[in-house]
């Protein structure tokens, strides 16, 4: 398989979505992105479907905790990496996010997207 | 022609008809004619379909005026042409004016098929124009009506663009009242120079600058930032735009119009293109003076709070020193008259002596650590040990305490087990949790010591079982505390209350855990568990004590003692009479000692730590560096007593450490093994 891999940007701020389209574009990923929960869902749904999610908590109307649950609840989505992108640094809702299975949570206060994209890289193997 | 004419002839004279007609004919026009005489007829055929009305001008009983009348109201579109023979010049003309499109003379007849196909091509060019006329009006109007519609349309739009106009204003007014009821600075910056491009009014009343001063003005902001935090903020938001970074929080110190700085956090959101690449920065910036403020004065309260405890702590250290020098004096002596009373009754006395100071200096023992261990400042040197090893120790040690009770101690720990922990704390702990199960015990009960196996936690669990009356449910909550001893102060057992609140820090610092498990009438059972040490050989298993392989044989003939405190040295001197052939030389400072020591070659040193002139490690340095002392034997004496600066002296070379209030015992047995050369 030599597609590149897929990521699945959920997330309703614009500033987040934009920077991380560029800096995973720049990496050579293939981005496909939705402003809310529901839209995030189907598209997770639809193949060709994504490698791994970046998820934003905070969204209007599905709250980013309940799109993770659909996520890991559904056997199709079930085993899609999901990485959260939280403006919280409160451990119990890292906790929280960590006990539905999140592979890894991040707060977005100094987070690099430069190296959250290499990190992906590094989990999903590009190219690979 | 091409189709015949239809034409409408009032004439009352069949020969003119017939004449008239021929004309027609002859002059070319192909038509069909029907010819009237009277009024009647002819208002009956004024209806009939034609394209042309001839008409003579005077007739019995009706005239041509009458007939154009007739026709103009009711056929206006009909050309109407007088054939006559008696119109004159000036009723003709009249009678053109009144409408009539032309007239012809009889006397002059060949005129008129001319004047009828004139008179049609007139009819025809008034139909085209009244056409024309009429497509104008309908265009005209067909504009005007789409003129009203498009005004409707534009009407329409307006209202909407209103609408929207006046959305768009209560959306800015209620914009405007966020940004100036936020409790932030909102700012937007030029990415590539820092450059403000936009400033919220409420500028003012953090900064007091006003929106002009700001805007636009190269270099303004990051000139503001304090100078020590500019290096840090600007560094930071540059690396930060490199690395794709959308939100970040700085804080640091702003300089504000009046000069002085305030403390600020500010929260960035960096905007990126398709390329990452930084386009605008948006900021709020937040007033922290407050919280800086309040957090300055909780450093300030923590830095008291340890001083405080710093001054605690000094206390402590320097009450335990002045607590154990007359202890030292209490003790040693009573330890010789011990030695040397026979009668039964002066000896209890003396055993009464021996017994209340040591159980004042295991007190004041306890306390210290307590402090330490309160304080954080508990010093551990982590080896590995085995298990066995230490607990053997300890039981052998408090044996002769089990025999008086007839209570047996039995040890089941696997050689093998090895842990982590500090050595002579471990061997504290279990000093007081056996001691605890012989002392607690019924006479002729046992105890023993039991190990279990690591589990998946990877520590080892020791169990000190005992026979003894068993503790209460309710009581097993306080068992840990300080100065709780949980009624046995009544009972016959001397105890200070502090033995396990000590073994649970000391057991706490190691990593390790300590707990119990009682049922009444039954016993007790204490466990400790310890980080499990994988097997290893014990590498330091032939080091133990310090190596004196080098060491020539010598005598034990002159000892010189440096301390200033009198009343130990009349206690050494008193000690040292139980060895006949010694002699004692005792100088009251370091100076004096390092003196003496070169110049009467000393066999044995014993050095007091707290002299008037140096301390005693630096004695101790200088001592191992004079050739003639360097391998003589040292012992330290001191009321300093602490496993880290115990390590400390071995390792500058002191061959033993006493520490104050002195077992005479056992600082006898080291003279005894100096004098024998195995030191």
């Amino acid at each position: 398989m030599t597609r590149a891999p897929r990521v699945l940007l959920v997330a309703d701020d614009e500033f987040l979505r934009k920077a991380c389209e560029a800096s995973f574009k720049q990496r050579g990923f293939d981005v496909i992105s939705a402003t809310e929960g529901d839209a995030g869902l189907a598209l997770a749904r639809t193949a060709p479907y994504p490698d791994i999610v970046l998820l934003d908590l905070l969204m209007p109307k599905r709250p980013g905790i309940e799109v993770l649950r659909a996520l890991r609840g559904d056997p199709a989505t079930a085993a899609i990496p999901v990485l959260i992108l939280s403006n919280s640094s409160r451990e119990e809702d890292r906790r929280q996010a960590m006990q539905l299975g999140a592979a890894a949570y991040y707060v977005k206060a100094n987070l690099s997207l430069k190296d959250l994209a290499a990190e992906v890289e590094r989990l999903v193997g590009i190219g690979g | 022609m091409a189709e015949s004419l239809r034409i409408l002839h009032l004439e009352d004279d069949p020969a003119d008809a017939e004449l008239i007609e021929a004309t027609l004919r002859s002059g070319g026009i192909v038509c069909e004619i029907l010819r009237v005489g009277s009024r009647h007829e002819f208002l009956t055929a004024l209806d009939g379909t034609y394209d042309l009305i001839l008409s003579d001008y005077s007739m019995p009983g009706f005239d041509g005026v009458t007939a154009q009348s007739l026709a103009r109201d009711r056929r206006p579109d009909l050309p109407f042409v007088f054939v006559s023979g008696t119109i004159g010049e000036e009723v003709a003309i009249d009678r053109l004016q009144e409408g009539a499109t032309d007239y012809v003379l009889k006397q002059r007849l060949a005129r008129l098929p001319s004047a009828v196909r004139r008179a049609l091509d007139e009819r025809q060019e008034r139909r085209k124009r009244r056409r024309a006329e009429a497509e104008v009006r309908r265009l005209n109007h067909e504009l005007e009506a789409r003129v009203v519609e498009r005004t409707a349309q534009l009407a329409t739009a307006n209202a909407a663009l209103a609408a929207r106009e006046a959305q768009l204003a209560e959306a800015t007014a209620f914009l405007q009242q966020l940004v100036s009821a936020s409790p932030s600075i909102i700012l937007r910056f030029e990415p590539d120079d820092l450059r403000v491009t936009y400033a919220s009014p409420n500028l003012g009343w953090l900064l007091g600058y006003s929106v002009e001063e700001v805007v636009d003005v190269p270099g303004f902001w990051p000139e503001i930032v304090h100078p020590d935090d500019q290096i840090r903020v600007l560094r930071r938001l540059r690396e930060a735009m490199d690395a794709t970074v959308v939100q970040m929080e700085q804080e640091y110190r702003l300089r504000a119009k009046d000069g002085r700085y305030r403390w600020v956090f500010t929260l960035l959101r960096i905007e990126y293109d398709d390329l990452a690449r930084p386009v605008a920065i948006l900021g709020y910036v937040l007033d922290i003076a407050d919280r800086k403020a309040a957090e300055e004065e909780a450093r300030l309260a923590r830095q008291q709070a340890e001083r405080a405890n710093r001054a605690k702590s000094e206390f402590l250290s320097r009450m335990s020193h002045d607590l154990r020098t007359p202890l030292n004096a209490i003790l040693g002596f009573a330890q010789l008259l011990e030695m040397e009373l026979r009668a039964p009754a002066e000896l209890e006395s003396v055993r009464q002596i021996l017994n209340g100071g040591t159980h004042l200096l295991d007190l004041i023992n306890e306390v210290l650590d307590l402090a330490a261990i309160e304080a954080g400042r508990l010093r551990l040197s982590p080896e590995i040990l085995s298990l066995s090893d230490t607990a053997h120790n300890v039981i052998e040690l408090l044996r002769p305490l089990a025999d008086m009770r007839q209570i047996t101690i039995a040890s089941e720990i696997d050689p093998q087990v090895q842990v982590r922990g500090d050595r002579q704390r471990l061997r504290q702990v279990l000093v007081n949790l056996i001691g605890n199960a012989v002392k607690y015990n019924r006479t002729g009960g046992s105890v023993r010591v039991t190990t279990a196996a690591a589990d998946d936690r990877g520590v080892i669990r020791v169990n000190v079982e005992d026979t003894g009356d068993g503790i209460a449910p309710e009581k097993m909550t306080r068992l840990f505390k300080p100065f709780e001893r949980l009624g046995a102060e009544h009972g016959p057992v001397e105890g200070t209350g502090l033995g396990l609140a000590v073994a649970k820090g000391l057991i706490e610092a190691m990593d390790g855990g300590i707990g119990v498990e009682s049922e009444l009438g039954t016993g007790t059972t204490f466990w400790l568990e310890l980080p499990h040490a994988l097997a290893a050989a014990p590498a330091d298993a032939a080091t133990t004590g310090h190596s004196a392989a080098a060491e020539p044989v010598r005598t034990c003939g002159t000892i010189l003692y440096i301390e200033d405190n009198q009343s130990n040295v009349r206690l050494m001197k008193r000690v040292m009479e139980r060895r006949p052939g010694t002699s004692l030389i005792a100088v009251p400072s370091g100076r004096a000692g390092l003196a003496a020591a070169a110049r009467d070659r000393p066999d044995v040193i014993f050095l007091d730590l707290q002299l008037p002139d140096m301390h005693g490690e630096d004695v101790l340095a200088a001592l191992r560096q004079q050739a003639g002392t360097a391998h003589v034997p040292i012992a330290v004496l001191s009321a300093d007593s602490g496993p880290a600066q115990m390590e400390r002296l071995r390792a500058a070379g002191a061959d033993a450490y006493f520490p104050k209030p002195i077992q005479i015992a056992r600082l006898l047995k080291f003279l005894d093994r100096t004098s024998r050369g195995d030191a």
